[in-house]
């Protein structure tokens, strides 16, 4: 499996036993994606612990930047999304065309050796026998 | 029944660093994600509990809280959409290099392609040519089995043009 690219790190978590049902009955409730719901789930603790060492200016500072900064990420979030479905499209296409040519491309190659040969035999042949032969077309 | 799920996301390392700081490090990593998930599962829970019983009330004194529950439901959610959107364009990059590879390759097969089937339609043509030519020389039957004087005075002629 691919690792995770320069500044991220992946993790790997097993949710087994009653955690599942209720992670499960959770993400069913919310709508939420099993990976959406894991990374915010992993992270509450935290947030919740930060909470504890802020004062009610910073909580209110925290609410009014946040709004707008989730909207941006939402946003190019969506735009991401919809390149990556363009991109993986257009992947797809030019590599099914590529397999096209990876079928076509030999065949022609070998057709076209086949002439070089009769080709050579046949300036072989007109050298021998005296017939005169016309310059050769340039493309 | 499924008796386990295995879950696998990816974190700002930075973020990731403010998440750990919570674990017991006495703990194999795996234990302490799963007791790390409970809980923010249990907080999450109970926060959404207060929130709907707070929700409709007008009291100033309750505003605090609700600004709280507020802002960790906010900031949970950045440190989720930061790393999911960062690593769709990260994507996006990566997709739009292999795309421009693919599409440097299929030029480079278009091109190759029409080359060979112009140097085809060229040997075709000079092949039909030399062998109509070739057919030209070769006399009819009749005259292959002539005698040598036959086929002496026939060479001369050529020679003279």
């Amino acid at each position: 499996m691919d690792r995770a690219p320069s500044g991220f790190e992946r993790v790997s978590i097993r949710v087994r036993g009653d955690l599942l049902r209720r992670f499960e009955a959770f993400i069913h409730k919310m709508g939420w994606a099993p990976e959406d719901a894991v990374r915010i789930l992993l992270a509450y603790p935290a947030v919740v612990a930060w909470g504890a060492e802020l004062s009610a200016g910073d909580v209110r500072d925290e609410l009014e930047a946040a709004p707008a900064e989730l909207a941006t990420l939402r946003h190019r979030a969506y735009m991401a999304d919809e390149a990556i479905r363009t991109l993986e499209m257009n992947t797809a296409g030019i590599t099914a065309a590529l397999r096209q040519f990876e079928k076509s491309l030999p065949t022609l190659e070998h057709e076209e050796a086949d002439l070089r040969a009769r080709l050579e035999i046949l300036l072989t042949d007109a050298a021998r026998r005296g017939v005169a032969v016309e310059a050769e077309a340039t493309e | 029944m499924v008796e386990d799920r295995l879950v696998e996301v990816e974190f700002l390392e930075e973020d990731l660093r403010g998440i750990r700081g919570g674990l017991d490090i006495g703990r194999p990593e795996d234990e302490r994600l799963h007791v790390l998930l409970s809980t923010g599962l249990e907080q999450l829970q109970r926060d959404e509990a207060s929130w709907e019983a707070l929700r409709d009330h007008d009291d100033s004194r309750m505003e605090a809280t609700k600004q709280e529950l507020k802002r960790r439901e906010t900031q949970a959610l950045l440190i989720s959409m930061r790393s999911r959107t960062l690593r769709s364009e990260m994507q996006v990059y990566d997709l739009t290099t292999r795309v421009q590879s693919l599409q440097a390759a299929y030029a480079e097969r278009v091109r190759r392609t029409q080359a060979v089937r112009r140097s085809i339609a060229l040997l075709r043509r000079r092949n039909a040519g030399l062998e109509a030519a070739l057919r030209e020389d070769t006399p009819p039957p009749e005259m292959q089995s002539a005698s040598i004087g036959a086929r002496l005075l026939r060479f001369l002629r050529r020679r003279r043009g």
